[in-house]
């Protein structure tokens, strides 16, 4: 079955254009109605990524010229499988959270604070879905821009003005280097079209100069290791619903322009095997130590944000896999699967630490003994996210790390596959850490202090999340080679 | 201009005096003990600059530095800075020593990292012509007689229309900063409170004069934004400059925040660019992609309600955040 | 020339940026810096055959101006909050080395 020529322009145009007005649309009208749009429009958002998806699959790599011209006078949007599947994904998760949103904001501190989440969410949706699409240096930098801006709108929710205002100036500054290499490209090589600037880079300093500003630019708005700073703050202080979206979407933004250029422009600079060797050692360095902070936390939310940190590393690690010709295919479907895998497992722990603390009022590990007793459900979801993240069969995760795996040993690089595994292991322990605190009882028996129940919908939004998380390992089990 | 006759010398020992003059007072700027004087002196600094941009050949971006970035940062800077003050709050004295290590600490690699950039960017390898070429030749179907407007708002319209959404945003993210009650972020606020300087009548006269001349100058940026330098964001930041004029003058008190007819033409300019796009899709062509025959008219008709629009939004950075009516220090939130 | 202006202002921005600990004067800073950044992107295209300057440059300045000028009105906006909530104006010291 083949689509219509038209539908695929569409789907693209809408999943900019529905969220940017429905964003508008909350800023000025609150209730239920904003409520019911928001929602509506994450989902139809999704539903345009799997057209867009369906389009892929039928008639290959898309190009769309917008306003009508087309590269270098214009700007492109490229649609292939993966900013297709990721705007389908981004749209489910960002579903999922404002279901949750709607009820654990209000229960957290009254009417009002999910008002101001919605435009907020919204126009975050849209610019992730512009920055999956675009295809043009600048315009990338555009959508970042829009992207942090609503992000750190998003930490200043929860009141913590000193985290976000760390954000916002780490993020000022990376943009500012990023945006030095797009003015460096366009004097040296006349375009900032991604296809063509792969075409006309050629090595040298110039080249060199400015992809080695942007990948600084985008390593601080990503988070990624040296430049994570900003990131246990900012996540581990937001509402959680926040924190779902910024951790489980946001933080991959970064590494998904990364992702692009790397693929797109850094072959044709002959600077990739060097480059790779750095950013994967300080991937390493960011698996070793965001897990040994995780580990030594006391608090969920700053916990679950410390193991963001060290699951970017393992984004970072899989770049001199990919710069392999052994251990390209491997590498770069690991990539994916796991900023897939943990995109929706990390949600799913960031809203369940929400559910916990919209009954309990505090997340410190400490105290939530007991949790599970009252609250089976978002214990389970808890754990089950948890395995993808500790990379356990069936879940996405492990598919992930399976591939990895396999594509260091097939480009000969065994230390990363040790990196891998190490990783692994600690992330066993600070799950563990997270999980345990719920599951034991506590001291004396709680029949007087019985927590007041949580609204369903909050326990299986989180649930939702971390179901697709395993459904994705269970999706590509045949991609085990 | 480029365009002014002067000998070759006098062109060399003016630009640099001129950059010696706006690296001096960035330098002084940055190094400033006070903040009041380190804000003053960027302002002077947005106006040296806007010379160089002159000097550059872009007279764009040189309205666009002495409106928005000079006028309006400025205001915004000075804005906050009486805020502040009147919270007691100023740059803590640091011990000798240690200021001393931090400045070589951050001093050292930020002159490294200058000197590099100075290096690549003067020994730039190749050197592509870009598209200048290809915006003369279709500039022509836009309409529009100035280059810069056509890449703007025709040839790479989709990072406008990005743009202003991040102004939008910046408003939007400013407004949820409010403690949260019921409704659209709560009935209960009201505007932030103005700070009223005693009526100083000669002042107020030269305001009330001043201020429709200024709204004349916003709108001929508006209008001429299409042929020649300047636009729709230029005009909106001398909207939200006159505004803030006659804040300062007590004349003007903050806008209600919550007053929907505000919030609508807040996010106008942002719908109007969005719909627009949808449109030229419904009449079957892409996304945001105008016929030639109607180009002008949709491109000067669209600068005007984003004129008004970013103004209003400019003007509701301005004012800042809405407060609660109580300044009482807010409970400490949840993890 | 013009371009080495760039280069110092964005190496004096950049100190700034990390040096001061008011938030109003990083967020100087940072607009200093992003001047440089804009000059850099303007002078280091090549000139046209007339003498012009490329419009692609000026254009995406401009869009630059008036992204950092919403950034900083939120940034300023946030200072203020902070200065409501916690009667500071200023990141801590260990906070801020990022």
């Amino acid at each position: 079955m083949s689509l219509a020529p038209q539908v695929l322009p569409w789907a693209a145009a809408l999943a900019l254009a529905l969220p940017l007005l429905a964003g508008a649309a909350c800023f000025v009208v609150g209730g239920r109605t904003a409520a019911a749009l928001a929602l509506g429009v994450a989902v139809l958002s999704s539903a345009a990524g799997l057209v867009l998806a369906a389009g892929v699959a039928d008639g290959g790599v898309q190009r769309l010229a917008l306003g009508g011209w087309a590269p270098p006078l214009g700007i492109a949007w490229r649609i292939d499988g993966v900013a297709a599947l990721a705007v389908a994904l981004t749209g489910f998760i960002f579903a999922a959270v404002l279901v949750h949103a709607e009820k654990s904001l209000d229960l957290l501190r009254g009417e009002g604070l999910s008002e101001a989440f919605r435009p907020l969410a919204l126009v975050l949706l849209g610019g992730l879905n512009a920055l999956y699409m675009a295809n043009d240096v600048f315009n990338l930098y555009v959508t970042l821009e829009l992207v942090t801006l609503a992000a750190v709108g998003m930490v200043a929710l929860a009141g913590d003005s000193a985290a976000a205002l760390r954000y916002l100036l780490v993020g000022v500054i990376g943009a500012l280097a990023y945006m030095l290499g797009c003015g460096l490209l366009y004097a040296a090589f006349g375009t900032l079209d991604l296809d063509l600037l792969a075409g006309r880079v050629q090595p040298g300093g110039t080249a060199g100069a400015a992809l080695a500003l942007m990948i600084v630019g985008v390593m601080a708005k990503g988070a990624l290791f040296p430049l994570h700073g900003w990131l246990p703050p900012a996540h581990g202080s937001a509402v959680a619903p926040a924190s779902a979206l910024l951790s489980g979407v946001v933080a991959k933004g970064g590494f998904y322009v990364l992702l692009r250029l790397w693929l797109d422009v850094f072959p044709a600079t002959g600077a990739a095997p060097a480059a790779a060797q750095i950013l994967g050692t300080l991937g390493a360095l960011a698996v070793l130590w965001g897990s040994l902070q995780a580990i030594r936390q006391t608090r969920l939310k700053v916990l679950l944000a410390y193991s963001t940190v060290a699951q970017l590393g393992y984004l970072m690690v899989s770049l001199p896999l990919i710069a392999t010709a052994a251990g390209h295919a491997s590498g770069l479907a690991g990539a994916l699967h796991l900023m897939a895998s943990h995109a929706c497992a990390k949600a799913a722990m960031f809203l369940a630490a929400g559910s916990l603390i919209a009954t309990r009022g505090h997340d410190c590990l400490a105290d939530l003994k007991g949790a599970a007793h009252d609250h089976p459900m978002t214990a389970f979801t808890l754990g089950l996210a948890g395995m993808t993240l500790m990379g356990l069969p069936p879940s996405g995760g492990f598919i992930a790390k399976w591939l990895l795996l396999d594509a260091s040993l097939r480009s000969g690089q065994w230390w990363w596959a040790a990196v891998i595994l190490g990783g692994s292991l600690l992330a066993g322990v600070y799950v563990f850490l997270a999980v345990s605190w719920s599951m034991s009882r506590p001291p004396g028996e709680p029949s007087d202090s019985q927590p007041p129940p949580l609204p369903r919908r909050l326990e299986f939004a989180a649930l939702a999340l971390a179901l697709v998380a395993m459904a994705l390992g269970l999706v590509s089990a045949e991609r085990i080679p | 201009m480029s365009t002014l006759a002067m000998s070759p010398l006098a062109t060399t020992a003016f630009d640099g005096t001129l950059a010696v003059l706006i690296a001096w007072t960035a330098w002084q700027s940055v190094t400033s003990s006070e903040v009041f004087r380190a804000v003053v002196l960027f302002v002077v600094f947005g106006l040296l600059l806007a010379l160089a941009w002159l000097r550059l050949g872009a007279p764009d971006v040189a309205l666009a530095e002495a409106a928005v970035g000079a006028g309006l940062t400025g205001v915004l800077l000075l804005e906050s800075l009486g805020h502040l003050r009147r919270n007691k709050t100023v740059e803590p004295p640091e011990t000798a020593g240690r200021g001393r290590l931090r400045r070589w600490a951050v001093g050292l690699p930020a002159a490294v990292a200058g000197g590099l950039l100075a290096m690549v960017a003067l020994r730039l390898e190749p050197r592509t012509p870009g598209i200048a070429g290809l915006v003369e030749r279709h500039q022509g179907e836009t309409g529009v007689g100035n280059p810069v407007t056509a890449v703007l708002l025709d040839f790479r319209s989709a990072d406008t229309l990005l743009e202003v959404v991040v102004v939008l945003l910046a408003v939007i993210a400013t407004y949820s900063l409010v403690p949260h009650g019921p409704g659209l972020y709560g009935p209960t606020v009201r505007p932030p409170a103005t700070l009223r300087p005693p009526r100083q009548p000669v002042l107020i006269w030269f305001v009330r004069r001043l201020a429709p001349l200024a709204l004349l100058v916003g709108a001929y940026l508006w209008w001429v934004g299409s042929s020649a330098p300047g636009g729709a964001f230029q005009a909106a930041a001398v909207f939200a400059a006159v505004y803030a004029l006659l804040r300062v003058s007590g004349l003007e008190a903050a806008p209600p925040p919550n007053a929907r007819p505000l919030r609508l033409l807040m996010v106008a300019g942002s719908v109007a660019f969005v719909c627009q796009g949808l449109a030229m899709m419904a009449a079957g062509r892409a996304f945001l992609d105008l016929p030639e025959a109607w180009a002008y008219g949709l491109i000067v008709s669209l600068e005007a309600v984003l004129a008004a629009s970013l103004a209003a939004c400019l003007i509701a950075l301005v004012a800042g955040a809405p407060r609660p009516p109580r300044l009482s220090r807010p409970q400490r939130e949840l993890p | 020339m013009f371009i080495i202006l760039g280069a110092v202002l964005f190496a004096l921005g950049l100190y700034g940026a990390f040096a001061r600990r008011n938030v109003v004067l990083k967020l100087v800073a940072v607009n200093i810096a992003s001047s440089g950044v804009f000059l850099v992107v303007v002078s280091a295209a090549p000139t046209l055959p007339d003498g012009g300057t490329d419009p692609l440059p000026q254009a995406l300045v401009l869009t630059g101006i008036v992204i950092s000028v919403a950034v900083t009105a939120f940034g300023l906006a946030l200072a203020r909050r902070l200065a409501t909530d916690e009667g500071r104006a200023t990141l801590d010291d260990k906070e801020d080395s990022s």
